[in-house]
């Protein structure tokens, strides 16, 4: 059992970000605000898997940008 | 067998390893991963790198079954029966199960590798820091596709061996074998040094997986057939 680690969450997509073409600024506002808000919504649920935490992200993430979102989703589909 | 049937068994040869998927899969992540933590100069120098370290195992390899298939080619008939027919056999295989066993199911491009090591690759990727670290990560980020990529490049010697009568013509078609492995490797470094992402190069991988699918399926099985009509080695 692990807690929900948002720090290493923020970054990695902050590294997303930068690599699609979004600028810093507004990467680092929507991108805290939806890992926050994810984080609010399973905050209700006892056990978390990683395909909750993802959907729940990308709906967030989804809101402002749909190419990251995509990026989070897709990210283990790739390989 | 004429050289006409030879060079288009080197050709479908070259396709099929053109359209395997692994290390663009694992230069795709590598890019993204340092075009977001580093400069687009420093990323497009590691990019090279890692181009570089494919090329590399590829060569090797390469040159290790020259080697080798260059010793069995002084006994023809165990050549020419025995293994003529493993590799037409091994081609036809591959070519029957390559639908089934390399994407695995549902979205994406997921492929044949372990779970655990397509998470390694992508760690690996991520945290790059050295241009050595490209070169290695390129270099054995076409290792685990050897299954499907080592009766290609026995084929491919084959057929080089016996189109080319001198020693030059052996070496320009061994290096247009060697270098058709990067290409896609190429393409894919100037379409994101052209503003392409992550998102539209995979959505276009992901629409384009069945056409990859069914093509290499059944140019394999055109060379296993090709080898079973006209023989492997033929002196």
């Amino acid at each position: 059992m692990s807690t929900l680690d948002t720090k290493t969450i923020i970054r990695e997509l902050k590294i997303d970000a930068k690599a699609i073409g979004i600028p810093a600024g507004a990467a680092k506002i929507f991108i805290e605000k939806s890992v926050n808000d994810a984080a609010k919504t399973l905050s209700t649920k006892k056990l978390i898997t990683n395909k909750d935490l993802t959907r729940a992200i990308s709906k967030e993430l989804k809101k402002y940008n749909a190419d990251l979102a995509y990026v989070y989703k897709n990210r283990d589909t790739i390989l | 067998m004429s050289v006409f049937t030879s060079a288009g068994i080197l050709i479908l040869s070259m396709l099929i390893m053109a359209l395997l998927q692994l290390t663009p899969s694992v230069f795709l992540l590598f890019s993204h991963y340092s075009y977001g933590k580093y400069s687009r100069k420093n990323t497009s120098n590691a990019s090279l790198f890692f181009i570089l370290g494919a090329e590399t195992s590829t060569a090797l390899i390469f040159i290790l079954l020259y080697l080798a298939i260059s010793s069995l080619y002084i006994a023809p008939a165990f050549t020419d029966n025995l293994l003529g027919w493993i590799v037409a056999g091994v081609m036809i295989a591959l070519g029957v199960i390559f639908p089934f066993c390399y994407y695995r199911k549902g979205q994406g491009t997921k492929l044949f590798i372990s779970r655990r090591l397509a998470k390694e690759f992508d760690y690996k990727s991520r945290m790059i820091k050295t241009r050595s670290d490209a070169f290695v990560l390129g270099f054995v980020s076409s290792l685990p596709e050897l299954v499907f990529s080592l009766p290609i490049y026995i084929v491919a010697v084959a057929e080089i061996m016996k189109i080319g009568d001198s020693a030059f013509v052996r070496a320009i078609l061994s290096l247009c074998f060697v270098l058709i492995k990067i290409i896609p490797l190429i393409v894919l470094h100037i379409a994101m040094n052209h503003g392409y992402n992550l998102v539209n190069i995979q959505k276009a991988r992901v629409s384009n997986k069945q056409f990859i699918r069914f093509f290499t399926s059944l140019t394999y099985i055109i060379i296993g057939i090709l080898i079973i009509i006209f023989g492997f080695f033929s002196l």
